[in-house]
């Protein structure tokens, strides 16, 4: 049932303009943004003197910077491929198809959750041009690359977490989006708010909470186990709250 | 058999209540109407019959088993059309009803004959390779009723079928419907009495969230012909005939209806019994010129207004 779902949610997503607008606009967006890094780079080690410049790092200085710019364009691309999932369905009536069916809710949630998962991996895809356009060049350590495309995997599907649920919330596809942004903008500036309590308990508890530490982490190469049980728990909160919502609808 | 017995249920939305111990029993394999007026708690009943809903009190028994133990399997016995189709614009009429078939559990050997049986009895193999966002509301409206038979439940719930129609397809839907009840049970709520009393078997009348009536449509046409009006028009008004339908204890009602060339007497016997020969009698006593004699025909709509009338 689950791949069944999932399976109907890709073709309707890749049948539908919407799929290619998001995918061209991702790849335009970050191919702009890796240029400009790589060119920035190119300009500034030029301006240093031979022996200094293999301090300067690639990796810090163009991959990360990437990745950072990659997460941020999902703040505003994942409320729109998340906003339909569930908006859709209530506002169609099409979410009765699975209720009072052989179809559980955990079937149903994890269909779509599996959908919008491929097609962030289908955006993410598309990135990996860059890495293949500088496999020429030496880089240092490769580690950068595979956590770092582990970091923003797992941030999309922190962000994606948060677009189904407010997906899930209301029968419009707009105020889905809009919610999810807001969301996800809030889960952004935790790190910020952490740097601006004096308590130090509530700054580490708000830096713990704040998906851009775990992102940051990652990205830098360190994947701790206390980050995978962040992302973890996160996905699972939000399954239980969908299915709450789709528990509340028969009361 | 009962296919449903609806036992008391009860549905408290807020501090609203939507139903109120409402009651009632559906046979096996026959068309059982739901009728109301706006607001009455059909739609509710329907998704509390459907699972859709949770009853606040009561319980639904499908088979004699209770809606609430039902695990997946029984599932399989239901299919409904509530309100709007729940239709997925962007495919294709075939596609969604193979997509439907399989979500509930359809087997690859069954697929293919059950996909047959639904296209023939909803005559969609014009349309079946057609986008449905394409097709016209009369067309959508059979790929929802396809959609909630695509599994051959037992028991199927139609709510508001032929919402929308134009005369034609309100028809065609008619005759659709009538056919599902060699393989089906169906519950089915519609604002149209006329289409309701030419198709139905059973009927029961809510208002308000509570069952006002319920009983086969026969029972009720009959009963309420032996004791329905006649009609008796003649060339011009009679006073002696007047006074003799005035003095009859077995009359409870009459009135005067005038026309240009002729005037009809509404005439309501107490009895039972066929009384159209006495009033004939009569009619001739009193020199009456009588043009003719009828039986004012069983109105489903009539007997609704005048049951949820006198509920108010």
């Amino acid at each position: 049932m689950i791949s069944l779902i999932c399976a109907k949610e890709l073709k309707s997503f890749f049948k539908s303009p919407i799929a290619y607008v998001i995918l061209g606009l991702f790849s335009l967006l970050v191919g702009w943004m890796f240029f400009s890094q790589l060119s920035y780079f190119l300009e500034n080690i030029q301006k240093l003197p031979v022996h200094m410049r293999h301090e300067y790092d690639f990796s810090n200085e163009v991959i990360i910077k990437v990745f950072g710019n990659v997460n941020f364009i999902f703040i505003f691309m994942v409320p729109i491929l998340t906003m339909r999932t569930f908006a859709e369905e209530f506002r169609e009536q099409t979410i009765d198809l699975y209720f009072g069916s052989v179809v559980s809710d955990f079937e149903f949630i994890l269909g779509k959750f599996f959908a919008v998962i491929i097609q962030g991996l289908a955006l993410i895809a598309t990135t990996l041009i860059f890495p293949l356009l500088l496999a020429n060049i030496n880089l240092s350590d490769m580690t950068f690359l595979i956590t770092g495309y582990l970091g923003i995997f797992f941030n999309f599907i922190f962000f994606a977490t948060i677009g189904l649920v407010a997906s899930s919330l209301v029968k419009n596809q707009i105020i889905a989006a809009m919610v999810a942004f807001v969301g996800i903008l809030a889960a952004w500036m935790l790190a910020v708010m952490s740097q601006l309590t004096s308590n130090y308990l509530l700054a580490e508890l708000l830096r713990f909470l704040s998906v851009n530490h775990h992102f940051e982490n990652m990205v830098k190469g360190y994947v701790s186990f206390s980050d995978f049980s962040f992302y973890l728990c996160f996905l699972m909160f939000g399954i239980l709250l969908i299915k709450k919502r789709l528990e509340v609808r028969k009361w | 058999m009962n296919a449903i017995e609806v036992d008391g249920i009860t549905k408290v939305i807020g501090e609203r209540k939507i139903l109120n111990q409402v009651s009632f029993k559906v046979q096996k394999s026959r068309i059982h109407g739901f009728l109301g007026p706006n607001g009455a708690g059909k739609t509710t009943t329907m998704r509390i019959l459907c699972g859709l809903l949770k009853p606040t009190e009561g319980e639904v028994y499908f088979n004699n088993t209770p809606l609430s133990k039902f695990d997946s399997k029984l599932y399989h016995k239901i299919g409904f059309l509530i309100e709007e189709p729940p239709l997925y614009g962007d495919m294709r009429v075939v596609d969604y009803l193979k997509y439907v078939a399989r979500l509930r559990r359809v087997s690859d050997k069954d697929l293919a004959s059950q996909l047959d049986y639904c296209i023939k009895a909803l005559d969609l193999s014009e349309v079946k390779q057609r986008s449905i966002e394409n097709l016209s509301r009369g067309f959508k409206q059979r790929v929802g009723i396809a959609q909630a038979i695509i599994h051959m439940p037992e028991i199927v719930f139609l709510d508001e079928p032929s919402l929308g129609l134009d005369p034609r397809s309100i028809s065609e839907i008619r005759q659709l419907i009538s056919n599902l009840r060699e393989n089906h049970t169906v519950i089915l709520s519609s604002h149209l009495l006329h289409e309701m009393s030419l198709v139905c078997d059973d009927i029961s009348i809510i208002s308000k969230g509570r069952i006002l009536e319920s009983g086969a449509l026969d029972d009720l046409r009959s009963s309420l012909e032996a004791a329905s009006s006649f009609i008796v028009s003649a060339l011009r008004e009679n006073t002696k005939f007047e006074l003799a339908l005035n003095e009859d204890p077995n009359i409870s009602k009459f009135s005067r209806m005038e026309h240009r060339d002729h005037i009809d007497y509404h005439i309501t016997p107490t009895v039972n019994d066929e009384y159209r020969p006495a009033i004939v009698k009569k009619a001739v006593e009193c020199d009456l010129e009588i043009l003719g004699l009828e039986r004012k025909s069983f109105s489903l709509e009539d007997y609704f207004l005048k049951v949820t009338e006198n509920h108010d």
